[in-house]
């Protein structure tokens, strides 16, 4: 310390090092002597204050104070996240070091990756499971993950086998997980694996058993087409020994199949050496041998001829000991059938008995039948009843009777022969009848073919049975069983007793048709109404100004029902008398896809929910939607996939077929659902180009579904592991051939064989391309990508070559090109519509959208139309790319704003594009007309129109970041824009004499007049106050709420002001501030009322903070406390006679009794409502849903605090 | 210093630990809950998207290179955005009524980019602050957090503390030097 250049007591450090000591910026060895010399030196310590001068980190800490994030969130919501991230996180790289590169796992230190363990001690260890410490992974399954492990009380090695995090998650997974291995646990058997422990941790389940060498049988037999007999009657006797003991406890296997056969070598201590189960070298060695003192060994016909202690130290052969794998599946005889505990894996069902695989309950019995086609299988090298697929598989095991073995391999002993056939019986009852008798017989067979001839030693066998990889257990998950009868008429399909599922049994004909029959409904379009046609007729009144205000008309005419039956609730609300729109509509389901049938009449559009609806191309109406008969129900799902040749698609689970007869009106019927597999969420299907595969992606990602969907029954084939990373969105090229996956940083492309032996395959092409995958080019090699690095870039590649050439390169996310590849349409906020020319792709229009950033579009297969929905809004366009600039066709709308004219009989409704005044003096509402402002249909104000007092002429305000406001005649026949004003607002005053207009400065109040001619005009201005803060102003929702709360009647305007300050204001008076309200939690208030006399002031904020009533008339304003049920709050207003407040809400419209802090009644069934319009008579009011509905209510608790309106 | 100092970006980036992922995590999740929030998810829709976005983080952060134009903060929100923009597009998450009035859909400066400037900091540099907690004696994280979060002066918290004053800037400067190291490059 003494050499450093700063000496602590006799030199004061400079301000600088003062400063960067205390800032920790200086390393410990410089800071050192400074805080030395600080406890000596008050003159440091007194300059210091002044010294420090934040940096970014103390100003962001500083700064985090008073930030409002930290008490937003939930802290315990905040661990629960945490816990989770870290837990999947971790596990969810094995998918990616499994099945990307193996090399992962070295490059992924191991113990990043299994979060649910205990972290590890000493470094040979993953970590720790329970009591044992975890080595080393050593398979994976379906379901699991096995790894090497050791109880270190015992010193000894054990497999455990965790259940992968995504089932794990999953309560009834893990409850069904953790009693199946409760099943095993109980037995105890030398020819079952043994389980040690049943235990969770970290919420995750897992297994401690014995750690077996070895290999499967079936690894055997990919060897060895044929095992010596000797060995066949060994290891069937084990089977059959394990097996009776299962069944004396009641548990039936149900799966008795090779890879459930473990072959254990064991070493000559009885226990498995050091090097575990996997390493060949070490077992080739010698060090591996059996021991002829085992108990299990019960015959004589156990033994080779050597004694075990020669083969131990000879040339190794061993005989290996059957395990019986898996009885954790199995569940009890007394049980119900549970399929799920079948697991047909790689939906191979040929070692099932027949009535297992027709879904009845089994017993038994059904084990016997698969040791027999077990014997059969090991015997001839063949399986007995044999199929391409499993549908021809099941066929088989209904209606073959295999040859005999021994006429097959004439080796075979004709008892064995006998034997198995007598296994093999279709009919139960023809079986032996218990597994210890077929030991029995399996064993005097043994005996008497000792005796024969004595068996051959087989020291290739050896060397390549240790050679090959060792698999413990193979985790079943679900199973299908499908079963079609021998004439192929009746096809059953059971399904996974879960949920959601059920049985179906289809008629099925020739060559595939099926007799089902299926209705569709007339398609129902109501109240989609039009623009009258011929807008320019122009229509000139001469007494446009005299109507009869006075002449109130009630809704009374709207008879509940007269609504359309489509369009009613489940049960009718009394309070519901009209809907306008489209109740369908009512939530917020929006539109997500789009997919065209390939012959281009109609396109279906689906959406999050499952909502589907089918829509002709040329007609744009909606054909039929989900859940008429004959169409898919609710659970289409978010993507449809036709079928190349159109005759069928699949969605939602099931294959239904196609009725084009009659092109306008496609009818669909269900063919079949298909066998549960999985349950998987957002399924993405893709067809084969012959329409006989079906490929699919879903949630939980990372696996692949094949579906043989050639039969009316989709038949599950196989999975195909990928890295789960690369998410969900399978997408197919346009030939069918090249798939591609990836939504989150990198994509892969396959190229698919789907002719392949084994049913479709993929190969992966090139390295993953970095970016989001978009779309496929209208050919194979084009494909378009978001980049990752710029996220407001797409590219369009070349796949041809290698690496990807980019073809194009533009801004935004979203792009589509046409079919005939000639037209590329990107997202660009509006979408920019290019024509490939020799230059490159060139502009040739935009189309605009509400909301560019949520939309998306799709060309029709002719690429003449383009359809583009906005699912923020609900909304569907069409654009005729014929003409160019393209033509617009509404299909849906969605609602802003609304407002009832003083009069009682118009209700205007804005939004978007789609304006419009309906009348109310009939039976329901009917369209006068639409009030559009062009196609600029970006979001309108949430201001409500605003009527003059004879309900002649409204204001609608235009587009919320441009002042504009349009003024419409609604008294001529057919309504006129008369005049449109560069302002933000406009609003008429009740007075009839006046109308204030705000541009966002100011207030101007003017008279206004309407000429002969029925144009509006503004006369001289009279008052023009300047609103209080103009920094306020270019906030929307102050905007808003400004004109909700201008009164000039009583001669009060509210502004907001920050930190929760609300002023009262007089417009006569400029800036005359009449009260200066404020709100006690200092939050921001959004919406507000005044009563009627100007003296009550309701305030509403959001993020559910208190809203209040002030009562102006006590000094100081006396404030009460509104019981809110919602975090939203809209148009609210008090009764005339101030003494209910309502307001819409997201809980639907809630009526306050304010003085009482009381919530009367929450009208909950239209949904959330966005806003609402108050009906002259005091007792109607029209809630605005957002997206696509109107609902008009008649709320009869209103009726006795409220007056006419309208003075 | 009772280790070698390297910032846990850089740690990640070269030989990660599971401690390191999990201080990742634990550093990052509450933030991206916010943001979540700010745009409006609800919860189970905020607990996916941030799942989303570490196994994007767990499988590109080794490759990620220190790249002065690239900061973390600007590639977590690139991400981000994209798993959200994903998600919204895939799944059509939408909560009513939240960002379609005030999100600011036309506006360029929504809450989904917004949050990324001072709130993004104020967050990563309030919960780092809580991660290294336990690395401290109690009175010396407080004391720290005292004159940084609360903003006290010197001789304030020395006297709340019972501690001298050189006591609590040396405390400050230990604090803030761990503090500077752990969150190197995040701030970029």
């Amino acid at each position: 310390m003494t050499e450093n250049p700063i000496s602590p007591v006799a030199i004061c450090p400079s301000p600088v090092e003062l400063a960067s000591a205390v800032s920790g910026v200086l390393s410990d060895v410089k800071s050192a002597p400074i805080f030395e010399h600080l406890t000596r030196c008050n003159a440091c310590i007194e300059t210091l204050p002044g010294l420090m001068v934040p940096d970014e980190l103390e100003r962001a800490l500083r700064a985090s104070s008073h930030s409002s994030a930290k008490t937003q969130l939930d802290l315990d919501f905040v661990d629960e996240v945490i816990s989770r991230v870290k837990r999947i996180s971790s596990s969810s790289n094995n998918n990616s070091a499994t099945f990307v590169t193996p090399n992962d796992l070295k490059v992924q230190p191991l113990e990043t990756r299994f979060a649910y363990m205990a972290p590890p001690v000493s470094p040979d260890e993953i970590g720790w499971l329970g009591g044992y410490r975890v080595l080393k992974p050593l398979d994976r399954g379906g379901m699991g993950i096995v790894f090497q492990g050791e109880d270190p009380q015992l010193k000894r090695f054990v497999a455990l086998k965790v259940m992968k995090s995504e089932y794990a998650s999953d309560p009834a997974a893990r409850k069904r997980y953790l009693r199946e291995a409760q099943a095993i646990a109980a037995l105890r058997h030398d020819h079952i694996v043994t389980i040690y422990q049943v235990g969770e941790q970290s919420g995750m389940p897992f297994l401690a058993m014995e750690l077996l060498k070895g290999e499967s049988l079936d690894a055997r037999l990919r060897r060895e087409s044929r095992l010596p007999i000797k060995d066949v009657l060994r290891i069937g006797r084990e089977i059959a020994e394990g097996l009776s003991a299962a069944h004396g406890k009641g548990l039936v296997h149900r799966d008795i199949k090779p890879s459930n056969v473990w072959l254990e070598h064991r070493d000559t201590e009885g226990r498995v050496s050091k090097s575990g189960l996997v390493d060949p070298k070490e077992s080739r060695a010698g060090q591996s041998c059996d021991i002829a003192s085992d108990s299990a060994r019960t015959t004589d016909a156990d033994l080779t001829p050597d004694f075990p202690l020669a083969k131990c130290e000879g040339n190794g052969e061993t005989v290996d000991r059957v395990k019986l794998l898996d009885f954790g599946l199995a569940s009890s005889s007394s049980d119900n059938l549970n399929l799920t505990s079948l697991g047909a894996i790689l939906g191979t069902p040929s070692f099932m008995a027949p009535e297992q695989a027709s879904g009845v309950d089994v017993d038994a019995r059904a084990d016997l039948f698969s040791l027999g086609v077990i014997l059969y299988r090991m015997t001839t090298g063949q399986l007995p009843f044999a199929g391409k697929n499993v549908m021809e598989i099941l066929n088989s095991l209904a209606t073959v009777n295999p040859t005999p073995v021994h006429l097959v391999n004439p080796n075979v002993p004709r008892e064995l022969s006998n034997l198995i056939v007598e296994l093999m019986a279709k009919d139960v009852k023809s079986r032996p009848e218990s597994a210890a008798k077929v030991a029995g017989r399996l064993a005097e067979i043994e005996r008497a073919t000792m005796n024969a001839a004595p068996p051959i030693r087989n020291f290739g066998r050896i060397a390549t049975a240790l050679g090959g990889m060792a698999v413990l257990l193979i985790f079943l998950s679900v199973v299908i069983v499908t079963i079609k009868s021998k004439d192929g008429k009746e096809t059953k399909v059971v399904i996974d007793a879960s949920d959601d599922v059920e049985s179906i049994t289809a008629k099925v004909g020739e060559g595939g048709a099926v007799t089902e029959i299926s209705k569709s409904k007339d398609p129902q379009t109501s109240n989609r109404a039009h623009a009258p046609s011929g807008s320019n007729n122009t229509v000139e009144s001469n007494d446009v100004l005299n109507v009869d205000a006075t002449k109130f008309i009630t809704l009374a005419a709207l008879d509940n029902d007269k609504i359309p039956e489509s369009e009613r609730f489940e049960w009718q609300p009394k309070e519901l008398v009209a809907v306008i729109g489209s109740d369908r509509l009512r939530n917020w389901w929006s539109i997500s896809n789009v997919v065209f049938h390939p012959s281009g009449e109609f396109f279906v559009s689906t959406s999050q929910y499952g909502q589907a609806r089918v829509w002709s191309t040329k007609t744009l109406k909606l054909l039929m939607e989900d859940g008429e008969p004959g169409f898919p129900d609710s659970y289409t799902g978010v993507s449809i996939c036709f079928s190349p040749d159109g005759k069928f698609f699949y969605a939602g689970r099931g294959k239904y077929a196609v009725d084009l007869t009659d092109p306008v009106h496609p009818n669909f019927r269900l063919l079949a659902k298909r066998p549960e597999h999985k349950i998987r969420e957002y399924e993405r299907p893709v067809i084969s180009p012959d329409g006989r595969w079906m490929v699919m992606a879903g949630r939980p990602s990372g696996i692949l579904e094949v579906w043989d969907i050639s039969g009316n029954v989709p038949r599950f084939v196989k999975e195909i592991i990928y890295p789960k990373e690369y998410g969900e969105n399978l997408v197919g090229s346009p030939s069918g051939h090249i798939l591609a996956i990836g939504e989150t940083a990198q994509i892969l492309v396959w190229n698919v064989e789907w002719d392949a032996p084994d049913g479709p395959t993929l190969t992966q092409l090139g390295e993953p391309l970095p970016g989001l995958l978009v779309a496929f080019g209208p050919d194979d090699n084009t494909l378009i990508r978001s980049r990752l690095d710029a996220p407001e870039s797409d590219q369009i590649l070349d796949l041809n070559v290698t690496p990807p050439r980019v073809l194009h390169e533009f801004e935004r996310a979203g792009a589509k090109i046409a079919p005939d590849g000639n037209m590329l349409a990107v997202n660009m906020g509006e979408i920019s519509l290019r024509r490939k020319t020799a230059m490159g792709w060139e502009e040739q229009t935009r189309i605009p959208t509400t909301n560019g950033s949520n939309c998306n579009f799709w060309f029709s297969p002719d690429g003449k139309t383009l359809i583009v929905t906005e699912y923020d809004f609900g909304i569907m366009r069409a654009w005729d790319l014929t003409t160019m600039p393209p033509t617009e066709r509404i299909m849906t709308r969605h609602y802003r704003a609304a407002q009832f004219s003083p009069d009682g009989r118009i209700l205007v409704t804005t939004g978007g594009e789609a304006h419009a005044a309906w009348k109310l003096d009939g039976e329901s509402p009917v369209l006068m007309a639409e009030l559009g402002v062009g196609t600029s249909y970006t979001p309108t104000s949430f201001a409500p129109p605003s009527f003059t007092p004879d309900s002649t002429l409204v204001a609608i305000a235009g587009h919320v970041n441009f002042p504009q406001v349009f003024v419409w005649n609604l008294s001529l026949p057919v309504p006129q824009l008369i005049s449109d004003w560069d302002t933000q607002f406009i609003r008429f005053a009740p007075s009839g004499t006046a109308v204030q207009i705000c541009d966002g400065k100011r207030i101007s109040s003017q008279s206004w007049d309407v000429t002969k001619r029925g144009k509006f005009q503004l006369g001289s201005s009279t008052v023009i106050t300047k609103l209080p803060n103009e920094m306020l102003m270019p906030d929307r929702q102050q905007q808003n709420l400004l004109v909700s709360g201008l009164r000039t009647d009583i001669d009060r305007y509210l502004v907001p002001q920050q930190n929760g300050k609300l002023q009262v204001m007089s417009l006569k008076e400029d800036q005359k501030v009449i009260a200066e309200l404020q709100h006690p939690d200092q939050t921001a208030i959004y919406q507000f009322a005044l009563s009627e006399d100007g003296n009550l002031v309701a305030a509403f904020t959001h993020s559910g903070k208190k809203s209040l009533v002030w009562d102006l008339t006590e000094s100081p304003p006396r404030d009460y406390l509104l019981t809110n049920n919602s975090d939203w709050a809209a148009d609210p207003f008090f009764t005339t006679d101030d003494k209910l407040l309502v307001v819409a809400s997201h809980a639907g419209i809630e009526i306050h009794d304010w003085a009482h802090s009381r919530l009367v009644r929450t009208i909950k069934y239209p949904g959330p409502a966005k806003g609402m319009a108050r009906h002259p008579d005091g007792v109607h009011v029209a809630t605005v849903n957002g997206n696509g509905t109107v609902y008009i209510l008649r709320i009869p608790e209103l009726a006795e605090h409220n007056l006419r309106h309208g003075r | 210093m009772e280790t070698t100092p390297v910032s846990l970006l850089k740690r990640l980036r070269q030989s990660p630990q599971a401690s390191d992922w999990n201080t990742l995590i634990e550093l990052c999740t509450p933030l991206l809950l916010r943001w979540s929030k700010s745009v409006g998810l609800s919860d189970t829709n905020a607990a996916d998207l941030v799942q989303d976005v570490f196994l994007v983080m767990v499988e590109e952060m080794p490759r990620f290179e220190y790249d002065p134009n690239r900061s973390f903060r600007s590639w977590l929100k690139t991400v981000t955005l994209n798993k959200w923009r994903s998600a919204m597009r895939k799944h059509q998450l939408k909560s009513f009524g939240d960002d379609d009035e005030f999100a600011g859909a036309l506006t360029t400066e929504g809450p989904e980019t917004a949050f990324w400037q001072s709130e993004f900091t104020e967050m990563l540099a309030a919960r780092a602050m809580e991660i290294i907690r336990n690395r401290f004696e109690p009175r010396t994280w407080e004391a720290c957090r005292q004159m940084t979060i609360d903003g006290l002066s010197a001789k304030e918290t020395a006297d709340k503390l019972g501690l001298s004053i050189p006591a609590v800037y040396k405390a400050k400067s230990r604090v803030l030097q761990v503090l500077r190291q752990e969150l190197e490059g995040f701030m970029d």
